[in-house]
């Protein structure tokens, strides 16, 4: 039988779509040979100063994947040994500590680790603190009396009911602080603390901490619980809202305390530079800009935090380390879910 | 449906479809067999604690969201379908156009635009201040049920007007005077004769509607309204749960395969034929100009609320951030990317989707049915199982792709092409058999036919579901998150992240980049009708 030709049109459509599609292949190989590769759970406008500061600093050139932490967690998790991460870094240590459970860190014990204080190192020198931050209440001047405020508990007194705004459960730093109050008061009466705050919170249910700000300074809800830098990030936005925060617990244990932190993944391809990147966020120049950058606590002793946060000694923190705290955060989940949070 | 079927005496598998057939259909379901088997693990109490806290609220929430959303739209669709095929007024061709640009816009994006609207300080409060006095204040509009369904009507109100508008265009008005000469008033000819006759095109856009608010991420996220694909994105990527997120997605499924099921049989029972020989489209009737007037005020209205009011504001949003910021330098790149990325999957699927639509128009053959059945199952699946479906094809079984951007044109392939299969699968019902088969008399090979007779007929279909598959892509939120390489950021994605971190202003000009790529290809849809309902 003759063979016939297809309609040139239609063979320059099949191959153009096919020419397009092996580039798709081919490029990203080209490009990412020998840099260094961060999967970033920290917001694009933090992770880059920190990011193009150590470009410029050691002149190793980075990439970086921003993205929701347990996203990107998901994400190496399925990735295994492919994946093209070396350092991963994220908002909470919980997440970090999850990883390594799963085998899938390797360990460095940094030089410039040595100052930071043993509270704020992972088992096994898997992974360490960055920054520190304080879970605190956020409420709006105009409508509340502070003398109300004193404990993590009283959010869930029912006199909340309707005012109180809460992030997504499965927001890390919600986990975080969740677990961190297991082990301060005990699983029972964190399950008491969480029906009172599903009840209180109803539908104010927000994505992440800026948005719940937000919504506190213009009076949607009255109180909010937050990460004590959001609240110093939107006073310098708009330092005429009527916000205030509560670091609560004085009394007795002291605020929760939880970290973000990094890590170098198991699959890395480029172990010295991940070394580097974990010296560089730990050395002077690195927690400095954590410190000025985003209102956080730097967990190197040798530098100062931001001069408007609460100095050495004001303000008193709950003794629990980050490596029993991250123990809990199983039990935390398992109690988000049997309460039904959204 | 036989009398579309090739003749028996033709009747041999072909050889080279039947393989393309067999492994797009098998492509097809994978995401669905991956979450199949993690609901397995899922144990007993998995299924009882889902029941007990989340499953209940989940399923009044989606359930009444859809039909609310239904409603709505039921009402703008066929409103406006019937103003513009029925009445001659200045602009009517401007109209048919404009109407149909709303599904340019992401509902996410809508989403953010009414919820901004109705912060104190936004358009809405001060307008209601402004005419209220200074105390007065609109509700805010997060997790507010009615609030949801205008955004969600809005934003999918177009399919339904599109598809009742194609219907309305085709329809033969014999049927209608008949009744008008028994002497049935006016509004019971409407009621009891034509909006009967569109059931079936009425019917179709309303099942598009209701899979879109099933399958919704990002508008029911930005107001906060909890529905099953918003809790199962939360479980699969915020909790890594991946045996709770696939018994949820495992009933959104069974709900949306339920009605999908429903729909193809109520739309094969109820073709509607013309029976005699004596067709004639309907005469537009001409406005008087207070006629013409109160018409343009209706358009203007449902216009505006859907495209007007949103542009405007990322207009207004877009020039704050580069008096902010300067242009968004990279929004180039973003562009390209989403150009790229989308113009590739509509173009591979448009070639994919020939085998399974045509062999299963073609052949009376169980396998292909199978086949067709198996490659519909994009339009059940959510889109966040999409993603991780996808994750995990390309890191085990197509590894050498992983880490490129064919891994998102994967998911945007398994997800949208459904739509272009509709569109095809329509299409080549509408081209009689044996036309094909005159060609073969004449010796033309299997091929020889497909291209010169079959293709050329069907063109306007397959160009349908370029579009479809195009804007949907673009539009595309979940698996895109989830899958990008290093370094591929795509304008939804920007629109996504800046937004999440509240920098409304740097969102808007992505935005609207958006949606005037998207907009303007609806006019293809218009101008070369491709889907005439009822033939």
């Amino acid at each position: 039988m003759k063979r016939i030709a297809m309609p040139a049109r239609v063979w320059a459509a099949a191959g153009a779509a096919w020419l397009g599609l092996l580039g798709g292949v081919a490029l990203p190989w080209l490009a990412a040979a020998d840099e260094l590769v961060i999967y970033s759970g920290r917001g694009e406008r933090f992770t880059r100063p920190i990011v193009e500061a150590f470009e410029a600093a050691t002149g190793i050139a980075t990439q970086t994947l921003v993205g929701d932490s347990n996203q990107l967690l998901t994400r190496i998790e399925e990735e295994g040994e492919r994946t093209q991460a070396d350092v991963f870094l994220t908002n909470y240590a919980g997440l970090l500590d999850i990883a390594r459970r799963r085998g899938l860190l390797q360990p460095y014990r940094s030089p410039a680790g040595e100052r930071v204080p043993p509270e704020f190192h992972g088992p096994d020198d898997t992974w360490i603190a960055a920054s520190a931050r304080a879970r605190v209440i956020v409420y709006n001047t105009d409508r509340v009396d502070p003398a109300r405020l004193s404990s993590m508990l009283d959010l869930a007194d029912p006199e909340w009911e309707g005012q109180l705004g809460i992030t997504v459960s499965s927001n890390a730093s919600f986990i975080g602080g969740l677990a961190a109050m297991i082990k301060q008061e005990g699983t029972e009466r964190v399950r008491g603390f969480l029906e009172g705050i599903k009840r209180n919170a109803g539908n104010s249910v927000y994505p992440t901490h800026t948005p719940l700000v937000s919504a506190v300074a213009r009076g949607e809800v009255a109180i909010g619980l937050i990460n004590q830098y959001y609240y110093y990030r939107a006073l310098a936005k708009n330092p005429a809202l009527p916000l205030a925060i509560v670091y609560p617990d004085q009394e007795t244990h002291g605020a929760t305390v939880t970290v973000s932190g990094l890590a170098i993944l198991r699959h890395a391809h480029n172990v010295p530079s991940a070394r580097r990147f974990v010296d560089f966020v730990l050395s002077d120049a690195g927690q400095k800009l954590f410190a000025e950058v985003n209102y956080e606590f730097p967990v190197s002793p040798a530098v100062p935090a931001h001069p408007l946060l609460p100095q050495p000694g004001t303000v008193k923190f709950s003794p629990v380390s980050q490596a029993l705290q991250v123990e809990a955060i199983d039990e935390a989940v398992a109690l988000i879910k049997s309460v039904g949070l959204q | 449906m036989s009398e579309t079927r090739l003749h028996p005496l033709h009747y041999h598998r072909p050889l080279g479809m039947t393989v393309a057939g067999a492994g797009i259909s098998l492509l097809m379901v994978t995401p669905l067999l991956y979450i199949a088997w993690y609901a397995l693990q899922a144990e007993g109490a998995d299924w009882v604690r889902l029941w007990d806290t989340t499953i209940p609220q989940l399923l009044v929430n989606t359930v009444s969201l859809a039909l609310a959303t239904a409603a709505m739209t039921f009402g703008l669709g066929v409103s406006l379908a019937w103003l513009v095929t029925r009445y001659d007024f200045p602009g009517k061709r401007m109209w048919s156009w404009l109407l149909a640009m709303p599904l340019g816009i992401p509902p996410y994006i809508m989403a953010y635009a009414y919820t901004e609207m109705f912060l104190p300080g936004g358009w809405a409060q001060r307008a209601w201040q402004g005419l209220f006095g200074a105390e007065a204040a609109l509700p805010m509009l997060y997790g507010h049920f009615p609030a949801v369904v205008w955004v969600l009507g809005l934003a999918t109100f177009p399919y339904v007007y599109l598809l009742v508008r194609a219907s309305l265009t085709n329809y033969n008005v014999a049927f209608e005077e008949v009744a008008r000469i028994q002497g049935m008033p006016r509004w019971r000819r409407f009621f009891h004769v034509t909006l009967p006759l569109q059931r079936p095109a009425i019917m179709a856009g309303l099942f598009l509607v209701v899979l879109y608010v099933f399958s919704d991420f990002g508008a029911v996220s930005m107001m906060r309204f909890p529905t099953f694909t918003r809790a199962i994105y939360l479980e699969l990527v915020g909790r890594s749960d991946r045996v709770s997120a696939s018994v949820l997605a495992l009933v959104l499924i069974a709900m949306s395969a339920l009605l999908f099921w429903q729909e193809r049989r109520a739309r094969s029972r109820s073709r509607f034929y013309q029976t005699g020989g004596h067709y004639r489209r309907m005469e537009p009737v001409r406005c008087s100009w207070r006629g013409a007037l109160a018409i343009w005020s209706y358009l203007l209205l449902v216009f505006g609320s859907a495209f007007g009011v949103v542009i405007a504001l990322l207009i207004y949003r877009s020039v704050e951030g580069i008096e902010l910021e300067g242009l968004p330098t990279a929004l180039w790149e973003y562009t390209f990317n989403s150009l790229f990325a989308s113009g590739m999957a509509a173009t591979l699927s448009v070639f994919m989707i020939v085998p399974v639509a045509y062999l299963a128009t073609r052949y009376r053959d169980r396998l292909y049915q199978v086949y067709l059945r198996a490659s519909y199952a994009g339009y059940v699946l959510p889109g966040p199982i999409i993603g991780v479906g996808v994750l995990f094809i390309s890191i085990h079984l197509l590894a050498p792709l992983y880490g490129t951007v064919s891994v998102v044109i994967l998911a945007y392939l398994i997800r949208f092409l459904p739509q272009g299969l509709q569109a095809q699968e329509t299409a080549f019902h509408q081209i009689k058999p044996n036309l094909e088969e005159a060609a073969r008399t004449c010796g033309a090979s299997f091929h020889r036919a497909l291209l010169r007779v079959v293709f050329p007929l069907a063109k306007t279909g397959i160009a349908t579901g370029w579009v479809l598959i195009f804007v949907s892509s673009m539009k595309e939120l979940p698996a895109t998150l989830l899958l990008r390489p290093l370094g591929f950021d795509t304008l939804a994605v920007r629109i996504w992240i800046e937004t999440s971190e509240e920098f409304y202003s740097l969102a808007a000009p992505a935005a609207l980049v958006l949606i005037a790529v998207t907009a303007p290809l609806f006019g293809l849809l218009i101008f070369r009708d491709a889907r005439p309902a009822a033939s």
